[in-house]
């Protein structure tokens, strides 16, 4: 992406059990409040469903349950955020969207090293910004079938990605 | 591949189309041939294609094809100057070139690595004109101007009225000229500068039609003296020879004017250029549209006619608020009118995608020819109904099936000739692929007039197959025997042939056909022949629907497996084996409950917490109605009945596909959106009605009734 080059990158941050996690912007096609869903059967457990977003069906995946947090039940600040992963949109429920941020390169660090609730896996790297740090999400992986098998396969052993 | 030059990517493609679309119909056109040799329209359409497809190959550099083409070509030129009688060795040739072409076009098209020799195809087409004994041009008299003259009174009177010395001119291309028709143009072209071209053969239509041959006999009115005509064509690439004589009005009358079949290149000219004449079309008035473009605009059109249903909602709820609004009368109208305007539109888009199913059946005829040869069978294809027109995502699904069933018929339906002496048929086997309408769906038959299917032989093998039980085996009627054939795991062994392994495919068949909201039967009779009927839906963009509410949802069930539905009531309720079952009639059932099934199948209801160790008794809901579902036409055994809490609406939906991150979810085939911009889940059919004879939901389904 351009922003690279530049050393610098755009993101949206969100919150997620009391994190700050941030995503590429350039994967997040809209920002929506919560809509009412379809639920799925055989779906896998994180799959809250489907929801019509003009038009086109789109799954819901309630990001808690992907990476094992706690759930909770939706509030006025929740979201969803529609990504675009291969040019289909997922609808990835999250606890609130707080702002866009630009992030310099050379601020974010590689993930391993700094103790996170959600799986390393799935981390581009972490973010220290002045206040705080900030979990980047590589969201495509993240929501990645293939990688939720190899993760499966691999002892539950997250939470502890030291 | 092997281009010699680069061509653009976009060119390519136009090219791959044109490559496929002439492909196509040479497939036809030469199998006709066999049965039509001496039709000289269709040798003219074949030798066109060829042609055609011997110009765009050497336009863009892709001389493997150019030069098989070329050698196509040849041949049929031969066949159509009736100097080559179709023989089936010649048919053969041409068909081994179709089978060359066809692996040239996959290699630049990238789907195939090989490197095609064709040479030895070269070959055959080379034997294949040689086998007859050519009947050498120069044999019969040739056709000329003398002939043309003396059938047209009109060019015997400019004749008399020239008003230059007439000459009569002949020129010879020389054999390794590559560019006849150019060459005689330029003939052509030199004398009608020189003063009054009188007549030609061939004519400057023919030239410019390719129908030169390398010969050309004129007349013509001018002042030049004969040496500096000589001269002047001997001076023309590729001219061998030529030669300028005066002419005389009056030679005319010896030569035979009657026309006979001693003139080979006259009849077939004639034909053909009376048929080609309505052919060269003003270009098509058609469009080729990239499939994904068409899709696209059809989503597009889905969203509208959704936005349609909530719009009339939505002004009919201001329409009751604001009566005496003009604003709101406005509205209504206007939307009123975008609603029907929605509906054409969407209509029309459908029919846009629609194909007929000619596009498919006309590949059978070659299969069945190429398998009658191989197994030594005498068979006749029919194809009837080819101008159905289908949703095309529909036909490329049920390419595979036909061509099943079609081989199986061939191999295992089909006797002999001897066989079929014997018992006093016809030696040659009639095998009849038919396409009709029926409402809302679209009928496809396969039938053949062969030996039928022995239900005691099937029920033999399906009770050793372990299909089904001795006992089980002998309860079921002839017709319930035969559809075993469609069981997983039917496979009679014994006749497999590499042809057609019967059995192994008949559940794909059926599964397939399945999986399109269709259904496919069988009805035999031993002796006399075998029938399979597809039953498909005309579109899988939209189906019409029964919604449903079940556990809190809404749910549509695709009307096409709807049998009936009735109130609890009606059926009598009992259990079989520890399963729910209820009887209808006298029709014995398994029962499903849909909001328990979907419920058990992982739905996290947030309605009905911990739904999934609760008794059933304490589900709020109602099972108030009986859905009685059906995948096939008869077989009793494959019906279900569906229970749901409450009965919504029946309307045509437009089915949504769900993307895989929803894993593989059974029982749903995709979604659709509702008036109210809910979505709602579309029930798979045939996979809910495995899953209730599946042996782990029988199990779970005995372990909840010991709760």
């Amino acid at each position: 992406m351009a922003e690279q080059t530049t050393g610098e990158r755009q993101l949206v941050v969100f919150d997620l059990a009391g994190e700050n996690y941030g995503v590429d912007i350039n994967t997040v096609r809209e920002i929506i409040r919560m809509q009412q869903v379809t639920h799925v059967p055989d779906a896998p457990e994180y799959v809250e469903g489907v929801m019509n977003l003009r038009g086109s069906v789109i799954p819901v995946i309630d990001l808690r349950k992907r990476f094992a947090l706690p759930t909770t039940d939706e509030t006025a600040e929740s979201r969803v955020v529609v990504v675009d992963i291969g040019g289909q949109g997922i609808g990835v429920v999250v606890d609130a969207v707080r702002e866009v941020l630009r992030v310099r390169d050379d601020a974010v660090e590689p993930a391993s090293g700094v103790i996170t609730t959600a799986d390393s896996f799935y981390l581009q790297g972490i973010a220290k910004l002045e206040d705080r740090l900030l979990i980047l999400l590589d969201i495509e992986r993240a929501l990645d079938e293939q990688v939720d098998e190899l993760r499966s396969a691999r002892s539950q052993g997250q939470a502890i990605a030291a | 591949m092997a281009l010699a030059l680069d061509i653009p990517t976009d060119d390519l493609k136009i090219f791959l189309q044109e490559v496929e679309s002439i492909l196509e119909q040479l497939d036809e056109d030469v199998i006709r041939l066999e049965d039509e040799s001496d039709n000289p329209e269709l040798l003219q359409e074949i030798f066109r294609a060829a042609h055609t497809l011997k110009g765009s190959s050497g336009m863009v550099g892709f001389t493997a094809m150019a030069d098989l083409t070329h050698k196509m070509e040849d041949l049929l030129d031969r066949v159509r100057k009736g100097t080559l009688v179709v023989t089936p060795e010649i048919v053969d040739a041409l068909l081994m070139s179709l089978d060359g072409l066809k692996e040239l076009r996959d290699e630049l098209a990238g789907t195939s690595d090989s490197q095609l020799d064709v040479a030895p195809i070269i070959e055959a087409l080379q034997r294949a004109a040689a086998g007859d004994g050519p009947v050498a041009p120069s044999d019969a008299p040739a056709y000329t101007v003398d002939h043309a003259i003396a059938a047209s009174t009109t060019l015997q009177s400019a004749l008399e009225s020239a008003d230059a010395p007439l000459w009569r001119v002949t020129a010879v291309l020389g054999p390794e000229c590559e560019w006849k028709s150019v060459r005689l143009f330029q003939v052509l072209n030199d004398l009608t500068g020189r003063g009054n071209l009188v007549t030609s053969v061939p004519t400057l239509q023919d030239i410019e039609e390719e129908r030169g041959g390398d010969h050309l006999d004129a007349i013509v009115a001018t002042t030049d003296d004969g040496d500096t005509i000589i001269a002047a064509l001997l001076a023309i690439d590729d001219v061998a020879d030529a030669t300028v004589e005066p002419y005389a009005a009056r030679a005319v009358a010896p030569v035979e004017a009657s026309p006979s079949p001693k003139r080979p290149p006259e009849a077939p000219r004639d034909s053909a250029s009376g048929a080609a004449t309505p052919r060269i079309e003003p270009l098509a008035q058609t469009v080729r549209i990239d499939v994904a473009k068409l899709d696209a605009l059809i989503n597009l059109v889905g969203e509208l006619v959704i936005d349609r249903t909530r719009v009339a909602q939505v002004s009919r709820t201001l329409q009751s608020r604001y009566k005496e609004d003009e604003q709101v009368r406005v509205l209504v109208e206007t939307s009123t009118h975008i609603a029907k305007v929605v509906d054409v539109l969407h209509e029309s888009m459908m029919q846009a995608r629609m194909l007929p199913v000619g596009v498919i059946f006309s590949k059978f005829p070659r299969l069945v020819r190429d398998l009658a040869r191989s197994m030594d069978k005498q068979i006749a294809l029919v194809v009837e109904g080819e101008d159905t027109e289908i949703d095309r995502s529909v036909i490329e699904e049920i390419k595979d099936p036909i061509i099943h069933l079609i081989r199986n018929s061939v191999d295992h339906g089909v006797e002999s000739a001897e066989e079929r002496a014997a018992l006093g048929k016809p030696e040659k086997a009639t095998v009849r692929l038919a396409a009709r309408h029926g409402p809302g769906h679209v009928l496809i038959t396969v039938s053949d007039d062969g030996k039928g299917i022995d239900p005691s032989r099937i029920r033999d093998v399906a009770v050793m197959k372990g299909v089904i039980s001795a006992e089980a085996a002998q309860r079921l009627t002839d017709a319930e025997a035969v559809s075993l054939i469609f069981a997983p795991g039917f496979s009679t062994a014994a006749q497999t042939t590499e042809v057609s392994g019967r059995g192994v495919g008949m559940d794909i068949v059926r599964s397939k056909i399945e999986g399109l909201n269709g259904s496919v039967d069988v009805d035999s009779t031993p002796g006399v022949g075998t029938t399979f009927v597809l039953r498909l839906p005309l579109t899988l963009a939209t189906v019409r629907g029964l919604l449903v509410s079940a556990g809190g949802e809404t749910y549509a069930i695709p009307l096409a497996y709807v049998r009936e539905i009735v109130q609890p009531e009606a059926t009598l309720q009992q259990t079989v084996g520890g399963r729910p079952a209820m009887q209808l009639r006298n029709m014995a059932m398994g029962v499903l409950s849909l909001s328990e099934m979907l419920r058990r199948a992982g739905v996290p209801s947030a309605r009905v917490p911990d739904a999934a160790t609760a008794p059933v008794e304490d589900a709020p809901r109602g099972d108030n109605y009986v859905v009685v579902v059906r995948t096939g036409e008869s077989e009793s055994d494959r019906t279900v009945a569906l229970t749901v809490d409450e009965l919504i609406d029946q309307q045509e939906i437009v089915v949504k596909s769900l993307s895989g991150q929803l894993g593989r979810a059974r029982g749903i085939a995709g979604a659709t959106i509702l008036g109210d911009g809910q979505v709602a889940l579309i029930l798979d059919v045939p996979a809910l009605i495995k899953n209730v004879s599946a042996p782990a939901v029988a199990s779970r389904e005995a372990e909840r009734n010991a709760v």
